[in-house]
């Protein structure tokens, strides 16, 4: 499925790039945008950081886009633990319970719309929403992850947690942005954006839900708006 | 529905025939020709040197062969972590672009090659080196911010499957990319690339992010074309 949403996306894109070229020179059609920010998540709630993305083709002067995006949680980027208790009385290095940290990324079909604000020349307003395919999940810190047995550490988390370390399916990001429209330089626009982001059927030792908040830094490099 | 998808996928491709060889596609001043590049390469876990050469097509796509070394501090070779590896690489590169309107254009960079990295730290371990297929998709946009300076940015997405010794995906990783450039003459650039983000790999027993950067020359081919 995932495979099938990727293969049309490139296609859109593709097929735009090629249409193009046969644009009249202003105002922009159908250009490219670039889209790369810092989000700061309140997701599955803790704070935490990452990078997000989004790439592709803008239509009709930068009203419509579409393309690919993404976001990341970098795992040793974030100091945030989460304990657990083993089940069924089981025992890792000696612990019963233990401190987890967790990353997650997403990937897939990026669209966005985006308007210039009445009367506010200098500020763009866009609404962009992704919806991927990834996942979120916890794994063992620091000294826990040299195993007892010299075995993989993927392989102790899977025993221990019964595969529920992690949930991987559809993610769902979508937000609202303020583009800062420079006169001289519109091909920059620096935003801020704020984002809700849910991972529907989310289920892991640790919780059942990684939705919530974020807030965006960004800079778009892109035609048109 | 599914014939509707490949449908929609031939066109696309089609688009990119078009979009990739078709004069119209070209960039406004690209000059064909060919460059050689050298870079110093830092990450979070070691340090290297890249080298690379690239024929640059009328129509601004850029087919290139390259090739780097690298001594990593931390290195996974079959899901297992090493202290300390020497890494090889060879690939095969190739930029075309996709949209241009000056000052900016959006450029798909692809490549595709092979890594070996060996454990130079366990001397006695079974399994010392691990043979990669390592590919990264590019979504560029290049700007033009003067007669001298080059900015490029966007996301790459980078693949990279141990074939030897166990058959795994090593690394999944989504990067943003910075870069600028300087063009010193006419065919000569300056540039410096910053790329960070989460890796995935090795059912999560990889490093789980990356932050690596270049700092290179470029001599040849127009010095302001997409690096």
């Amino acid at each position: 499925m995932m495979f099938k949403h990727i293969l049309l996306t490139n296609s859109l894109v593709l097929l735009c790039a090629a249409a193009a070229h046969a644009a009249p020179e202003q105002p922009v059609p159908v250009g490219g945008f670039v889209d790369l920010e810092w989000r700061a998540f309140a997701l599955a709630g803790h704070l935490s950081h990452g990078p997000a993305f989004a790439a592709g083709v803008s239509l009709w002067n930068g009203t419509l886009r579409l393309g690919v995006g993404g976001l990341s949680r970098p795992g040793p980027w974030n100091p945030a633990s989460f304990d657990v208790e083993l089940p069924d009385g089981q025992s890792y290095r000696g612990q019963r319970t233990l401190s987890l940290r967790s990353d997650g990324a997403m990937a897939g079909v990026h669209a966005a719309l985006a308007f210039e604000l009445p009367g506010v020349p200098w500020l763009a307003l866009t609404l962009p929403v992704t919806v991927g395919y990834g996942g979120f999940g916890f794994y063992l810190q620091g000294a826990d992850r040299k195993t007892p047995d010299g075995r993989r550490v993927s392989e102790w988390e899977d025993e221990l947690f019964d595969g529920r370390d992690s949930h991987l399916g559809i993610v769902i990001d979508a937000g609202v942005r303020v583009n800062w429209v420079m006169a001289e330089t519109r091909w920059l626009r620096p935003y801020l954006g704020i984002y809700y982001t849910t991972v529907p059927g989310f289920s892991t030792v640790v919780r059942n839900d990684y939705s919530g908040l974020s807030v965006a830094l960004g800079v778009e490099l892109g035609h048109g708006l | 529905m599914l014939l509707r998808m490949r449908t929609t996928a031939a066109c696309g491709l089609i688009g990119l025939c078009i979009s990739t060889f078709s004069p119209a596609a070209s960039a406004q001043t690209a000059r064909a020709g060919a460059s050689v590049n050298a870079a110093l390469l830092a990450s979070d876990v070691g340090a290297g040197l890249g080298f690379d050469a690239r024929w640059h097509l009328p129509g601004g796509q850029q087919l290139g062969l390259g090739a780097s070394a690298a001594w990593l501090g931390t290195a996974y070779v079959g899901g297992r972590k090493v202290h300390a590896a020497f890494s090889g690489q060879a690939q095969l590169s190739a930029l075309f672009p996709l949209l241009e309107r000056r000052p900016l254009s959006l450029d798909l960079r692809i490549s595709s090659g092979l890594r070996v990295l060996r454990d130079t730290a366990e001397r006695e371990a079974s399994d010392r080196t691990a043979l990669r297929s390592v590919s990264e998709l590019g979504l560029l946009a290049h700007v033009r911010l003067d007669e001298r300076h080059l900015l490029r940015g966007g996301p790459l997405l980078t693949l990279e499957f141990e074939l030897k010794p166990t058959f795994a995906v090593a690394d999944q990783a989504q990067l943003l990319t910075l870069g600028v450039g300087r063009a010193l003459t006419r065919d000569l650039l300056l540039y410096a690339t910053v790329d960070a983000g989460g890796s995935y790999g090795f059912d999560g027993d990889n490093g789980k992010a990356m932050v690596r950067g270049a700092l290179g020359l470029r001599f040849g081919g127009d010095a302001l074309s997409a690096f």
